[in-house]
């Protein structure tokens, strides 16, 4: 088993309460494996046991008559603590099944070891529980050392111990194969095993994202309005340890990085360095020597509001060009005959293709109607500050929703109207408290000072 | 296969024959076609037919079907072999694609070569932050450097997935089906890019020390 010492110290950290000593943990899962490696062999000499309390308790400086008296007292340890149980052969132990059981339950994690979607598991049930105990102190406390400490950040753990070890995996695997590998040969390896290093962590740290839900739920709940310094004092605590993962996790992000930077420089000697370090020129050439025709001004997609740039490339970047040919009728007609119909041509039904068209012109008449009905409703809102020193837009907000009827036009005419305030050195001031119209119960909105620059 | 003069100017094998019409489509469709697992078939066709198919294109569409080595394998593409080509209609692949394609194919080879897959969003970060890029993508998008806001991110969301479909329509790119498209492989014909600027690549620093020049 590659990296088995630190399978080891996982599995010693891991299991570390169970132990009088992590030594001792090393010692049982070492028996296993070997057990594990080798079926037949389930007895194990006092020899075999000794050497290895001795390798793992690492006391060679000691004097024998030393040593001798420890590996008794930690064999005696190990067989009153059933792990480890004498067989019938004088001096021959064996794990107990107690012990077996505990180094299976490691031994199978240890495969799958590194498994982001768990965490996105564990916190989806995570969250659930939480909401439901998140309004009095004695369920969320309940929450908090069952389901926070107990299973998400167990598993937290785990997956950024996995990330470490599989990040450690791989040097060492470069290390190795570096030594009897050609250069081509080695970079093709290197190329295979970094993006499966470089996938997992891309995914762990989705997987960390969706922490964020936990804070948001916990700042959403009735317990932070209550004042509970219990409350605020777990919530402090469960902060730190999300911290704590996610430093983890970035430290293994610049673990990667300084691989792949290694790697890179080997992979450079036998490649087509100087053409690629022309094209690097030739980029950044084209990209110093563009400019820009014109800018238009912003486009209304379906909600999304973006830039359009009339770029012009520098005259030594020749046009690219390629066929296009899609002609109504085929040259030959009756070559197609006996063919079968390309997966390219959809076939729709004209009454199809009219139902689109109608829906489009649908959305673009009411796109454009919002779009007018949010440039009245920003000339109102400045009509109405004209002559007051500040306003309140929940009010202005919750008036507009009310004459239009539109949550998404107020959701808009929100985004533009406060952008277009701020770029014209309005303050805006956030507070913590909200309004919400009773007829649209699930439509709140946070009260936001607007103030004049003074 | 006969043409009404009785001429036989098509020969295929007689074993995937039926792919010509979706080769054939491809093909003058500006598709690049490659030994990738979303053009198999067809690239085994072109590889069975190439004899026949190029003497087809030849004969009656002024054209060359094209066989481009790559590091392992080949990709084929169609090309007018006349400017002013009448009976095949080309089309310019407009500059920000074009722009877009440049940076892509340097940010494949020189910075991420140990990826085979990117993601757009990899390819947005990388716009806005890094710090050789972003002031020169800032200035041609919004004039100056700008903050990051939501409408600076879709701008360079809607240029990266603009130009990234027109790629993925010539056989540059692929989309994983299973991704909702947003992870991407860069395919081996995207390689047309060096070849195509091949030599303004080769002769940049020259051209580069004159822009220089008339800068100052």
């Amino acid at each position: 088993m590659q990296n088995f010492d630190k399978i080891l110290e996982i599995f010693s950290d891991r299991f570390n309460q169970f132990f009088p000593e992590k030594e001792d943990a090393k010692v049982l899962f070492s028996l296993y494996i070997k057990n594990h490696e080798n079926p037949d062999k389930l007895i194990f000499s006092e020899s075999e046991v000794r050497e290895l309390i001795r390798k793992h308790y690492k006391e060679d400086s000691e004097s024998e008559k030393e040593q001798r008296k420890k590996f008794f007292d930690r064999l005696q340890r190990l067989l009153s603590s059933n792990f480890l149980e004498r067989a019938e052969a004088r001096q021959h132990f064996f794990l107990s099944q107690y012990s077996k059981q505990l180094c299976l339950l490691f031994y199978q994690r240890i495969k799958p070891l590194l498994n982001p979607s768990e965490i996105e598991r564990t916190l989806n049930d995570v969250l659930q529980t939480l909401k439901t105990n998140s309004n009095d102190i004695v369920s969320f406390n309940h929450w908090f050392e069952k389901d926070f400490k107990g299973k998400l950040e167990t598993e937290l753990a785990n997956q950024t111990i996995a990330l470490e070890f599989h990040i450690k995996n791989l040097r060492d695997d470069l290390s190795e194969k570096s030594k009897t590998m050609d250069l081509l040969e080695f970079s093709q390896h290197i190329n295979k095993e970094m993006d499966s290093v470089v996938e997992q962590r891309i995914k762990l740290t989705q997987a960390f994202n969706g922490l964020d839900s936990i804070s948001d739920t916990l700042s959403a709940c009735g317990l932070e309005k209550s004042g509970d310094f219990d409350f605020f004092q777990k919530v402090g605590i469960l902060k730190e340890m999300l911290n704590i993962y996610r430093n983890k996790l970035d430290k293994g992000g610049d673990e990667i990085l300084r691989i792949k930077g290694f790697a890179t420089n080997i992979f450079d000697i036998i490649d087509k360095k100087p053409f690629y370090r022309k094209f690097e020129t030739f980029f950044f050439t084209v990209l110093e020597n563009s400019r820009t025709e014109k800018i238009s001004t912003r486009h209304d997609s379906e909600g999304t509001l973006f830039f359009v740039s009339d770029i012009k490339l520098p005259d030594f970047v020749e046009d690219l060009e390629t066929v296009k040919d899609l002609p109504t009728e085929y040259l030959f007609p009756e070559f197609y005959e006996n063919f079968s119909e390309s997966k390219n041509q959809k076939v729709e039904s004209q009454e199809k293709n009219q139902e689109k068209l109608n829906e489009a012109a649908r959305r673009s008449k009411q796109r454009r109607h919002q779009a007018e009905r949010i440039e009245y409703w920003l000339g109102n809102l400045k009509e109405k500050i004209r002559d007051k020193k500040e306003l309140d837009y929940a009010d202005f907000y919750l008036e507009m929703l009310n004459e239009e009827q539109d949550i998404e036009l107020a959701i808009k005419g929100t985004e533009h109207i406060l952008k277009t305030l701020r770029n014209e050195n309005f303050l805006l001031e956030p507070t913590s408290d909200f309004s919400f119209n009773p007829n649209q119960p699930n439509n709140a909105i946070w009260n936001i000072r607007i103030k004049k620059h003074s | 296969m006969e043409h009404p003069n009785q001429e036989t100017f098509l020969n295929l094998s007689s074993y995937n024959f039926e792919r010509f019409a979706e080769a054939d489509n491809l093909l003058r469709s500006g598709v690049h076609i490659q030994n990738h697992k979303s053009q198999r078939k067809i690239f085994d066709f072109i590889e069975d037919n190439i004899n026949p198919l190029k003497s087809f294109y030849e004969r009656l569409y002024k054209a060359k079907l094209y066989e481009q080595p790559t590091v392992d394998n080949k990709y084929f593409y169609l090309d007018a072999t006349e400017t002013q080509n009448k009976v095949l209609n080309k089309v310019k692949l407009d500059q920000p694609t074009t722009l877009f394609a440049i940076f892509l194919f340097w940010l494949h080879k020189v910075e991420k070569r140990f990826s085979f897959h990117l993601t757009k969003q990899e390819l947005v970060e990388i716009l806005n932050s890094n710090h050789r890029i972003k002031p020169h993508i800032h200035k041609l998008y919004f004039t100056t450097e700008k903050e990051d806001t939501i409408s600076v991110q879709r701008t360079l969301e809607n240029w990266t997935n603009n130009s990234l479909n027109k790629l993925e329509k010539l056989g540059w790119v692929y989309f994983s089906e299973d991704d909702e498209k947003e992870k991407f492989e860069i395919l081996p014909a995207f390689e047309r890019i060096a070849t195509i600027f091949n030599e303004v690549i080769y002769d940049i620093d020259n051209i580069k020390t004159n822009y220089d020049l008339q800068n100052q």
